[in-house]
C-alpha cells in the first residue's frame, strides 16, 4: 500500500535527521507532523536550544525549499518576503520579487517570529492561513507545508495571541536532559554542521504531499466520539481549546494515522491532542486527563512525539525499539568501543528500567537481545 | 575505611523479609492482628516463620540472616506495574550479579560523578548518576522516601511503608525483601568495592562488615498493621 510505503520513507528521513540530534527528535517527528496535517508549528524555548537546528535537519531531509530567518523589531517585510521590484515599479505596480524568499518556501523557519512588525505579522496571517501571498500588486498562491516559528515565550499581548493561535500545534522545548549531556557533548558538535548528514531520498517530500493527501480521506468517523469526549475533558480540566483549534485538532490525529501507515484513525491517534493546548502546564494536564484514552498511543513514523505526549508504555516500547535499530545500524555488527558501549547500554538500561522483564513485548525483546549481543561482543 | 553514612564507605545493608502475620516485629512487641488499612510498625528480630507465604519463609542473603530470623506477618505487599516508570536513581544487584556491579564501579570511579553505594555480597545497591547497565540487576526509583524498582509500586504505598520502618535512613522496597541501610553519603570506597568485585567465599562477608561494625545484614519481617 502506498501510504505505509511513504509511512516507511518519512521515517527513514527522520531516523537520519535524528543522528547527533540529542533530545530534540519531537521537534523534528511534529514538524514532520504538520507537514502532513498541513498545519503550522509553534516552537518555545530559550535561546541556545538548538530549535533551529532540529527544524533544518529535518528540512534537509524531507527537501524542497527551505527558508530560515530571525525577525527582529527592525525587520524589513522585503527581508522576508523579498524585495520590491524596481523596474516594475517604475511602471507605477508595486510588485514583489519572491524567489528565494519565503513566498517561494515550502518549509519555513521565522525565529522570534512576533518580533516581526505589524506589516509583516499581517502578511505572514495571509500565507499561514491561506498559502497565498499577497503583497501590493503581488497575489501568489505560496507552496508553503509547514512553517515554524520559535520564539523565547507565548506572547501575553492579546494582539499576538490571535496570530500565534494560527499555529495549532505547540512545541516546549527544554535544555538537555542530565541524562543526555555526555551524548550532547560528544555529538552536539560534531553534527551542528548543515548538510553534514545526506538526505535519504531526494524525493521525501512528494511522500509528505501524498501523506497529506492521504490524510484529508482518512477515515475519522470511528475516533469522533472519543474525540469529542477528549476536548470535553480537556476544557474541562482548564485547558482552553477554541471551536476552531478542536476543529483543526483532527488533520493532527488523521496525520498521525497515515504517518503510521493507515487510511483509518484510531483512539490511540489521539496522542496529537495535548499539542494544541498552548502551555506546558496546559499540554501535561491534557495528558493526564487523556492517559486512558490515548495509553495506547504509538506511532511508527512518530515514536519520540506519540510517548512525548501519551506518556504511554506502548509508545515507549516501540521509541526504545526505534532507538536500538537505529544505533545497531549505526554501529554496525563491528566491535564496541567504549563510547560506543555506553551508548548502546544506555539503551539497554532504559529498558530495563522501564520495562519488567515479561512486559517487553516481543519487538522489544528482540532489539534488546540483539543490544546484548552487541555490547558482549 | 569510612565510617557508616559517612564518605568512603560502603554501608552495610540489612535485608527485610515480607511476610503475613503481624506487625513488623522486633522481638519487643505484640504481634499484630493488621494488614486491613496500612503499614504496622517495624519491629525487628521476632520469631518463626510462615512457610505458606510466597515471600516469606526465607533466609535473609547476607551474613548475618541466620542472627535476625524471619519473621511473617498476615499480609503480603500487593505491587503494581507503573504505566510511567520513576526515573531511574540507583541500581540492585543481587548474589551473583554483586561482583559484577561492584567490578563495573570500580572501572569507572576514576571519572564522573562520584556514586555511592550499601551492600555486601549478596545485595549491592548503587546510588548516583550515569548508573552502569548489566544483565539481570534491577533499575531504582524515589517512591517517595524508598527506593523501589522503577516499574513497580507497591500497595500499601511507600510512604507508609518507609515511615513503618523507622529511622534507617535508605529504603529500598522489593518484593522479596526490604533493605535497610544508613544512607552513604560519600563515593563508594574503591577498595571495598574491589573486595565486593571478587567472588564470595563464606568468610568475605564477616571481613566486609567487620569495619565498620556490624549490623551487616539484618533480617526483618515487615507486614501491613492498623497503626502505621
Amino acid at each position: 500500500m502506498r501510504v505505509q510505503e511513504d509511512a516507511i520513507a518519512v521515517r527513514d528521513a527522520l531516523a537520519t535527521a535524528r543522528v547527533g540530534l540529542v533530545d530534540r527528535e519531537v521537534v523534528a517527528e511534529v514538524v514532520t507532523l504538520c507537514a502532513v496535517a498541513g498545519e503550522h508549528l509553534l516552537v518555545i524555548g530559550a535561546p541556545g536550544t538548538a530549535k533551529s537546528l532540529a527544524v533544518r535537519r529535518i528540512a534537509e531531509q524531507l527537501g524542497g525549499r527551505y527558508f530560515e530567518y530571525m525577525l527582529g523589531r527592525f525587520t524589513e517585510p522585503n527581508e522576508i518576503f523579498g524585495p520590491v521590484d524596481l523596474r516594475r515599479l517604475r511602471e507605477g505596480v508595486v510588485e514583489i520579487r519572491t524567489a528565494g524568499m519565503l513566498p517561494e518556501a515550502e518549509i519555513a523557519f521565522l525565529d522570534e517570529v512576533f518580533l516581526g512588525s505589524t506589516a509583516i505579522l499581517n502578511t505572514l496571517l495571509g500565507l499561514l492561513n491561506e498559502r497565498i501571498f499577497r503583497r501590493g500588486a503581488t497575489v501568489s498562491a505560496a507552496p508553503l507545508r509547514v512553517c515554524v516559528g520559535a520564539a523565547n515565550h507565548v506572547p501575553q499581548d492579546p494582539s499576538l495571541a490571535a496570530f500565534a493561535d494560527r499555529f495549532l500545534a505547540r512545541v516546549f522545548v527544554e535544555p538537555v536532559a542530565d541524562a543526555r549531556l555526555e551524548e550532547l557533548l560528544e555529538e552536539g558538535d560534531t553534527f551542528s554542521t548543515p548538510g553534514l548528514v545526506s538526505p535519504v531520498s531526494p524525493h521525501a517530500l512528494s511522500g509528505i504531499d501524498r501523506l497529506s493527501e492521504a490524510a484529508q480521506s482518512c477515515r475519522l468517523a470511528s475516533v469522533r466520539p472519543v474525540l469529542a469526549t477528549a476536548v470535553r475533558r480537556m476544557r474541562a480540566a482548564g485547558v482552553p481549546i477554541t471551536d476552531r483549534r478542536a476543529v483543526r485538532s483532527q488533520r493532527l490525529v488523521a496525520a498521525a494515522a497515515v504517518l503510521d501507515g493507515r487510511l483509518a484513525a484510531e483512539p490511540g491517534d489521539l496522542w496529537t491532542l495535548p499539542l494544541i493546548a498552548s502551555t506546558p502546564d496546559a499540554q501535561a494536564a491534557a495528558r493526564d486527563v487523556l492517559a486512558d484514552l490515548i495509553g495506547a498511543a504509538g506511532s511508527g513514523s512518530l515514536c519520540h512525539a506519540a510517548e512525548e505526549y501519551s506518556h504511554g508504555s506502548a509508545a515507549r516500547a516501540r521509541r526504545l525499539a526505534e532507538n536500538g535499530r537505529d544505533l545497531l545500524a549505526r554501529f554496525g555488527s563491528g566491535p564496541t568501543d567504549g563510547d560506543r558501549r555506553l551508548r548502546l547500554e544506555a539503551v539497554l538500561r532504559e529498558i530495563d528500567a522501564g520495562f519488567a522483564a515479561t512486559d517487553l513485548g516481543a519487538e522489544l525483546a528482540a532489539v534488546r537481545d540483539r543490544l546484548v549481543a552487541a555490547v558482549q561482543s | 575505611m569510612g565510617e557508616p553514612g559517612g564518605p568512603g564507605s560502603v554501608e552495610p545493608i540489612r535485608s527485610a523479609t515480607v511476610g503475613r502475620g503481624g506487625q513488623w516485629r522486633d522481638g519487643r512487641a505484640e504481634s499484630g492482628s493488621g494488614g486491613q488499612s496500612g503499614v504496622g510498625r517495624v519491629e525487628r528480630g521476632g520469631q518463626g516463620r510462615d512457610e505458606s507465604s510466597p515471600l516469606g519463609g526465607r533466609e535473609a542473603s547476607g551474613a548475618d540472616a541466620e542472627d535476625e530470623p524471619i519473621v511473617v506477618g498476615p499480609a503480603v505487599p500487593v505491587w503494581h506495574p507503573r504505566e510511567s516508570p520513576l526515573p531511574v536513581a540507583a541500581v540492585l544487584a543481587r548474589g551473583a550479579a554483586v561482583a559484577g556491579l561492584a567490578a563495573r564501579i570500580v572501572e569507572r570511579s576514576d571519572g564522573g560523578d562520584p556514586l555511592r553505594a550499601a551492600g555486601d555480597h549478596a545485595w549491592l545497591v548503587v546510588m548516583g548518576e550515569n548508573l552502569p547497565w548489566l544483565d539481570a540487576v534491577t533499575y531504582l526509583g524515589w517512591d517517595g522516601e524508598a527506593l523501589t524498582p522503577t516499574t513497580m509500586r507497591p500497595e500499601p504505598s511507600a510512604e507508609l511503608w518507609r515511615a513503618a520502618i523507622g529511622p534507617d535512613d535508605l529504603v529500598v522496597l522489593l518484593p522479596e525483601r526490604i533493605l535497610t541501610a544508613p544512607m552513604p553519603v560519600g563515593p563508594a570506597d574503591r577498595e571495598r568495592l574491589a573486595a565486593l568485585a571478587t567472588p564470595p567465599t563464606p568468610v568475605v562477608s564477616k571481613v566486609l562488615v567487620a569495619s565498620p561494625p556490624p549490623p551487616a545484614w539484618e533480617a526483618r519481617t515487615a507486614t501491613p498493621g492498623d497503626d502505621a
